[in-house]
């Protein structure tokens, strides 16, 4: 009887993870630089706050991590206001805006605490990733980088390793469905090489010893305002909608690596889906899915408890 | 079964009676020419209940699981400067220093649980106001003892205070800050507050005060900027500020030698003469209708202006009369129903009201040379003509400062600038009638702050001078932030002026100052581990080759004819098979 239970209850749980899907989506922007002539890196991770934003994830549901403060900053010609573009079209700061973690808060330490979510148990929930197993994440993350590490501040970096081993206590604890991974830094693809665990996918703006370099600056602003390989990621994801059908395998096709002045990379090797059947809206966009409760393993689980005890 | 029925009936009949009271205001001071004052008020008072129709749950469930009585929270940026404008708005008591600052009033049975609260309380606001308030430990805490209300303490209430000097001011507050108003920033005198004419300002301050009197949640929330005007309106032609070509700079044709026509200008001091100015262009936009304030309460917002009435004029939207008009102020009730805005016109603008004079002016800075030691040194004027003026000033100064209790000194300048008094004021000599040491609590490394709390009394039109000195401390390799050498912000001091208890205190924050402290350069462990490295290397190839060879002189060597060397090595050959 418990045999014939346990193999219904795997049969369940098999079926239930192969039409998985995600119920909700999570964003982690991180800009590791401070300092002012570090403008662009703010820039990069606003634009990619104000696309997840546009296309329906919540503030609760971003962590928006800037090392410095730039849009208040004593030098900036234009306060509360940080710019992607000289034509100063689009002020990414806008008028609402949600500072998860800021200036020295941004650390090493702290990153690594919010992938896993260990944390002192003072800790607010608005700085803390509560995901799931069914939740996507789109983590980005921005700043001078180089083979295999990117550094936090000027003080400190974190390795390819450490964020591996990250994603691996996640997957262990069951919390996502998906990550797509995204770093725009010099050398940037090195980042993911030691990435181990499953459903992740990843996207880096350079290959080993390539430079990814700043698209334009801005006279006014005195600075680099954004980096190449964002701002052609942002051009393609402006023209996406919430409903819009367009897949990641289009977002890839339209790196011109003439253009990006570096050789993009993507790993696909630990991801399981078809980047054609992958909608960039699974990572950028908010999708709720309710689904009724009863057909999650923890509901077997209980009705297997209730037979065991009536077994008994 | 009756009573509750009553009670909805009660709050469905009278939306901002018992239940709940707000109101918002906005009063603009031009304080010169040039600088105005524009100063928000939102003040919300509501029953103590579990249904919340205005009043922020967030914030309850904070008051609720610090057991806080009372919080304040300050966010502030820019200099306001005393000797020109006066004293703060509403004497100082909602002003905010340099950075954020936070205190609170924690019931709790001891201190450790009280304090374990007053952390747990600093990080959920961190989360709440996109601040790193949870920077807030032991080594930024202290009591005050006779500032900031401690003076009316309860034995079962702990008061705490921190404050982060270096913590910017930004959107990112603003936004969770308005969230808390009922309509949220969308209508009413809020919907002119936006961030980026809000930062453009010469100084700013936000504040939260939120406290919890006769079964009542009373919450003010004010923000005040001090425009630059002419700034303001140049930027909505000029974004980038551009130097004006000839023909457009105004000359000061009260020089005698001031001849335009033939290139002679000198230009004129800004701020004076005309000025026409809308409420749209000093904050991008009109009032945004009320209809969402006049659900929930039914006094309408006012806006008034404080200028003398008969050199300035002012109109309104839709030629609204005003509701207050007097020989100092203009008063205008918001309609509910349309847009508002406010036309500004003057003739002569420098003519303003006359400014509420500071008490006494103080600043703070930093003496003294080199990386070793450092000096504290706050002077202090009085204003007032005719009586002495007496204050407390409380300070706090991280641990890595260690002051020297023997070096407390004050020098009284008499208004001729003549020496009158000196004398030192350790904690032995605390009967100085001119300057006391109310409270000294000396720094622990890394745990608590150095924390100084001064009565001072000046006498009319003197000048006074108190001075300490300190040592610096060296900070573990790890404790220096990423920007090191930027220095250390050291905290505003607060100065309470004294009055006969009827009247409010007039409280001011100084400066906050930046200190530099001795960094060491940062990459100088690896220079070290290379350096030894390459020593080491060099040490232990020589001596290992020492030790294990063996030097003789070459004609020391025993002569071997070749038949002989080729015998040993058969010899050697043959050997291994055998």
């Amino acid at each position: 009887m418990r045999m014939l239970l346990f193999s219904w209850l795997v049969f369940a749980w098999v079926a239930v993870a192969a039409t998985r899907s995600h119920t909700n989506n999570w964003a982690v922007i991180v800009c590791t630089s401070r300092f002012w002539f570090n403008y662009r890196h703010v820039a990069n991770a606003l634009s990619m706050y104000r696309t997840v934003k546009r296309l329906g994830i919540p503030d609760s549901q971003i962590l928006l991590l800037l090392a410095d403060d730039i849009a208040c900053n004593p030098r900036n010609a234009f306060p509360g206001t940080v710019y992607n573009n000289a034509d100063r079209a689009l002020d990414l700061y806008g008028e609402s805006v949600e500072v998860d973690y800021r200036g020295y808060d941004v650390t090493v330490e702290n990153f690594i605490r919010l992938l896993t979510d260990r944390f002192d148990p003072d800790t607010p929930r608005s700085k803390r990733l509560l995901t799931d197993d069914r939740s996507n994440i789109f983590i980005y993350m921005t700043g001078h980088g180089g083979n295999e590490f990117l550094k936090f501040q000027d003080a400190e970096e974190i390795s390819a390793h450490d964020i591996a081993d990250a994603f691996a206590q996640m997957y262990e604890k069951r919390r996502y469905n998906e990550i797509f991974f995204m770093i725009d830094t010099c050398q940037a693809n090195t980042m993911y090489s030691h990435f181990y665990s499953p459903n992740i996918l990843a996207v880096g703006s350079s290959e080993l010893d390539e430079s990814s370099y700043s698209h334009h600056a801005d006279i006014d602003i005195g600075v680099a305002v954004i980096d190449r390989f964002t701002y052609y990621n942002l051009e393609f994801l402006e023209n996406v909608s919430r409903t819009s059908n367009l897949t990641l395998a289009d977002l890839f096709n339209s790196y011109d690596s003439e253009e990006i002045a570096s050789h993009p990379g993507i790993r696909t090797d630990l991801y399981q889906r078809d980047l054609s059947d992958v909608l960039i809206t699974d990572f950028f966009g908010n999708v709720q899915e309710v689904e009724i409760d009863s057909s999650k393993p923890r509901g077997l689980l209980s009705l297997l408890n209730q037979q065991i005890k009536q077994a008994k | 079964m009756k009573l509750p029925a009553l009670y909805a009936l009660v709050l469905a009949l009278a939306p901002g009676g018992l239940a709940n009271a707000y109101d918002e205001r906005l009063d603009i001071t031009p304080l010169t020419g040039e600088h105005w004052l524009v100063s928000f008020d939102f003040n919300l008072s509501s029953a103590v209940s579990h249904h919340h129709q205005l009043f922020p749950r967030v914030l309850e469930g904070v008051l609720a699981s610090s057991n806080a009585s009372e919080l304040h929270l300050r966010f502030g940026q820019g200099y306001w400067d005393a000797d020109n404008w006066g004293l703060t708005p509403n004497n100082g008591a909602n002003v905010a220093g340099t950075g954020v600052e936070l205190w609170a009033r924690i019931a709790a049975d001891s201190y450790p649980d009280a304090e374990a609260s007053w952390f747990s309380l600093a990080n959920s606001l961190s989360g709440m106001f996109c601040a790193s308030l949870n920077f807030i430990d032991s080594a930024h805490t202290t009591s005050p003892k006779s500032v900031l209300g401690a003076f009316d303490t309860n034995h079962s209430l702990y008061l705490f205070h921190g404050s982060l000097p270096s913590e910017p001011v930004c959107t990112e507050n603003l936004t969770p800050y308005l969230k808390l108003l009922p309509c949220k920033g969308a209508a009413g005198v809020s919907s002119l507050l936006d961030g980026h004419h809000l930062f453009e300002s010469q100084w700013q301050s936000m504040s939260i005060d939120l406290s919890v009197e006769d079964g009542r949640l009373h919450l003010r929330q004010s923000i005040y900027a001090v425009l630059h005007v002419d700034r303001t309106l140049e930027r909505r032609i000029n974004p980038v500020p551009e130097p004006e070509p000839y023909e457009a700079v105004k000359c000061d044709s009260s020089r005698d030698y001031s001849n335009p026509q033939n290139g002679i200008c000198y230009p004129r001091i800004p701020g004076i003469g005309e000025i026409n100015v809308t409420l749209s262009d000093l904050f991008g936009s009109p009032i945004k209708n009320g209809a969402c304030l006049s659900k929930i309460t039914s006094k309408s917002p006012q806006i008034c202006l404080h200028i003398p009435s008969d050199n300035w004029s002012v109109t309104a939207s839709d030629e609204l009369s005003p509701a207050i008009k007097s020989v100092d102020q203009i008063c205008y009730v918001i309609p509910p129903d349309s847009d508002f805005d406010l036309s500004i016109h003057s003739e002569t603008r420098e003519s303003v009201l006359p400014k509420t004079p500071s008490p006494i002016l103080a600043s703070r800075h930093l003496v003294g040379w080199g990386q070793e030691r450092g000096g504290f040194h706050s002077v202090y004027k009085s204003t007032s003509g005719d009586s002495p003026v007496s204050f407390v000033t409380y300070e706090v100064l991280p641990w890595f400062m260690r002051v020297y209790l023997h070096s407390f000194t004050y020098t009284l300048f008499d208004s001729a600038g003549a020496e009158v008094a000196t004398g030192s004021f350790s904690a032995s000599n605390v009967s100085s009638d001119i300057a006391q040491l109310l409270y000294y609590k000396p720094a622990q490394p890394r745990v608590s702050p150095s924390h100084i709390e001064m009565l001072l009394t000046i006498p009319a039109g003197s000048k006074l001078v108190t001075m300490y000195q300190f040592e610096k401390s060296l900070l573990y390799y790890n404790e220096y932030p990423p920007d090191a050498n930027r220095g250390f912000d050291i905290s505003p001091a607060i100065v309470e002026v004294l009055t006969d208890s009827s009247s409010p205190r007039a409280v001011f924050r100084t400066t906050s100052s930046l200190l530099s402290l001795p960094t060491p350069d940062f990459s100088m462990p690896y220079n070290v581990i290379i350096l030894t490295s390459t020593v080491i290397a060099l040490a232990f190839g020589t001596i290992f080759n020492l030790v294990t060879r063996t030097f003789v002189y070459a004609e020391d060597l025993p002569k071997q004819s070749l038949a002989k060397k080729l015998r040993a090595k058969l010899s050697k050959i043959t050997s291994m098979f055998s």
